[in-house]
């Protein structure tokens, strides 16, 4: 048993790992693709050759950070295969085929336009390059789109029917999987903070060159383009965060409840805006949830409803199965022990489901079958010990909300003043104080967007498939010592591929500083 | 139950709706029509790579990263760390259904669990 646990946490930690070091390249690709494009628009638009050299610097920092990132999310797969096989089988066509068609997009669309963008200047029409930059931006969006529909499929699992025979989740209605609430809210999300990502790392970037009194023309006209592209970013990302909430709420409300640290409900229940967990609080317990706590009245149902006088449930609400109307009634939901009864007993009809196919008793795999499909909802429930172990780890999901939020405000400012510096008060282009705001952004937005990602992943635990399969019952029957290992080898990896990405980055930018980037094409 | 399905209809249709206007740019643009055309149009994509691949200043560096990294990837961690388990140990996929549904059925996790197990095999015999 302890070493299943053990493989258990080494596996989370191990994709965890894979998973955080990919999306530290992912957003700026996304985001810094789009800018590029728009910077190359108005080249073609302008006729200013300037305008050519800012792109082709911009369009190098994208090509450094490509080429490091490419295929770092293919080692997810491979864990998939090895860590994660019940899962992996588990998920049948539902995983494959969206993970097949983000494949091909990323091989053919991709690669085929990243060329003409590299390798195409003066050698295509400029309109011709123009849509192969578009279709690069258009194409790395559009595989995102992919990785994140089977991502909130994990989140929100629909359009599918559990088949007891193949053991596996049969796709049903694609157009389901593909585009619900919960996966559409979730790619607009992470594309847009894409976008906020790479505005803030253009506006940082082009705030150093301001401080090194260096190409500042370029640096103004970067920076200009990347505040926008940001500011839309960022108001995209909340706009679409809001849109989340409500899914999350709708779909996942124990991981609302664990991102505010919430235990009892109520109606109008506030946000908190400030506070800490209390380390010791356990679900039943009449300890105090949130220390040096400060409340915006309603915040929450607003947040989670849109309507500041309905009821958010609290951890203990979920677990009792309580809800309240707007009017103060009591509604009885189905509580966490009768979840567990359920999944149980679904788990206990796939059992007689394996002894009636193996005697060859169709009559009783039929009605084997049944039973399953009855309790399927909360199959995953039968693997818990008790209603508490579906509380995910509240005090790292609230913080990481938290964070994400402090951050994503202070973006919002960020772009607004870049704005305003860039087009009515230029005089502060020359401040050094906005130089550093604007380099010491560049690590803070890069912690806002793995931060969401904790908030996302951390908060559904113990779920790998939302009611259905928690973390202890997709994992492979491996030893964990060689899960050990291969975190350790990738923790070196990836770490020598960051310090690659920083260290060629840096580089570049610093030798483009001592040439005119405006010439330089 | 209702008909799966899945990657049969759903794959293709994406890529279908996708790649048919970019394609047909591509056409229009470059105004293939003969098969001299399409010599030229293909001597000028190998000139356009041939001629990227020799100027490359930045990108030679980067091409080392992606082959060594390619090179680590692929043939040390996929060959010697993560085989696909179900795929590798089993030759079906009747088998490997089996192999899961033991996993799922008897896996250890729960107590309760357990004795519930027990007593029905008590009960079978």
């Amino acid at each position: 048993m302890n070493d299943i646990i053990s493989t258990v946490d080494w596996s989370r930690a191990q994709f965890a790992l894979t998973a955080m070091y990919h999306w530290l390249f992912v957003p700026l690709t996304i985001g810094l693709a789009l800018i590029v494009a728009v910077m190359e628009t108005i080249y073609v638009r302008t006729g200013l050759e300037k305008w050519k050299g800012i792109t082709k610097f911009w369009m190098s920092l994208f090509g450094i950070n490509f080429a490091i990132g490419v295929a770092t999310g293919i080692i997810l797969e491979f864990e998939f295969g090895t860590n994660w096989s019940n899962y992996s089988w588990f998920v049948g066509d539902i995983f494959g085929a969206p993970l097949a068609i983000e494949g091909i997009f990323a091989f053919f669309m991709e690669a085929t336009f990243v060329a003409v963008m590299f390798f195409g200047w003066n050698k295509v029409s400029k309109g011709f390059h123009l849509a192969s930059t578009w279709l690069v931006a258009f194409g790395v969006a559009l595989s995102a789109l992919w990785i994140l529909v089977a991502n909130a499929w994990m989140q929100n699992p629909v359009g599918m029917q559990f088949d007891p025979s193949q053991m596996r989740n049969v796709m049903d209605n694609f157009g389901e999987v593909a585009f619900n609430a919960v996966s559409m809210n979730k790619f607009f999300h992470a594309v847009a903070s894409g976008w906020c990502l790479a505005g803030t790392f253009v506006v940082g970037v082009s705030c150093w060159l301001l401080w090194r009194k260096s190409n500042v023309n370029a640096a103004r006209s970067s920076l200009k383009v990347g505040a926008w592209v940001g500011l839309a970013g960022i108001v995209f990302t909340m706009w679409t965060g809001d849109g989340s909430a409500v899914q999350v709420a709708k779909v996942q409300p124990m991981k609302l409840a664990a991102m505010e640290g919430l235990y009892d409900g109520k109606i109008g229940q506030e946000l908190v805006a400030f506070g800490f967990v209390n380390p010791d609080k356990r679900p039943g317990d009449n300890l105090e949830a949130i220390k040096c706590e400060f409340a915006l009245p309603y915040g929450l149902s607003v947040l989670a409803n849109h309507d500041p006088n309905t009821f958010v449930p609290g951890i203990n609400d979920l677990i009792k199965g309580v809800s309240l109307t707007p009017d103060g009634d009591t509604v009885n939901t189905v509580s966490y022990a009768e979840r567990i009864t359920m999944g149980k007993a679904a788990r206990t009809a796939l059992l007689d489901y394996d002894r009636a196919l193996k005697a060859g008793d169709e009559a009783a795999m039929s009605d084997a079958q049944a039973r399953i499909a009855e309790n399927f909802k909360y199959f995953g429930y039968g693997y818990l010990d008790k209603p508490e172990d579906a509380v995910p780890p509240v005090g790292l999901t609230f913080y990481a909300f938290h964070i994400m939020v402090y951050i994503g405000g202070y973006l919002l400012l960020f772009f607004i003043v870049a704005i305003f510096a860039s087009r009515w008060k230029t005089s502060w282009l020359e401040k050094p104080w906005l130089h550093w705001v604007g380099i010491i952004s560049i690590p803070l937005v890069w912690i806002c967007s793995q931060a969401g990602w904790v908030v996302a992943e951390v908060g559904r635990q113990p779920w790998v498939i939302q009611d259905l399969m928690p973390t202890n019952a997709a994992i492979s029957d491996v030893p964990a010592s060689a899960v050990q290992f291969t975190f350790w080898m990738f923790a070196v990896l990836f770490t020598a591929l960051l310090a690659a990405e920083v260290s060629i980055m840096l580089r570049y930018i610093a030798r483009s500083s001592r040439k005119n980037i405006e010439l330089s094409h | 139950m209702r008909k799966p399905v899945g990657i049969s209809t759903g794959f293709p249709l994406a890529i279908f709706c996708i790649k048919t206007p970019v394609i047909g740019y591509f056409l229009l643009h470059l105004r293939i029509d003969t098969n001299t055309a399409m010599k030229t149009l293909l001597a000028r994509v190998f000139a356009m790579y041939r001629d990227g691949f020799r100027n490359m200043t930045l990108g030679r560096t980067l091409w080392l990263v992606i082959a060594v990294k390619l090179a680590i990837i692929f043939l040390v961690v996929k060959l010697l760390f993560f085989p696909d388990r179900l795929a590798s140990d089993y030759d079906t996929d009747s088998e490997r259904s089996q192999a899961v549904r033991d996993a799922l059925v008897a896996e250890p996790q729960n107590d309760d669990f357990n004795k519930h197990i027990l007593t029905n095999l008590q009960n079978n015999e």
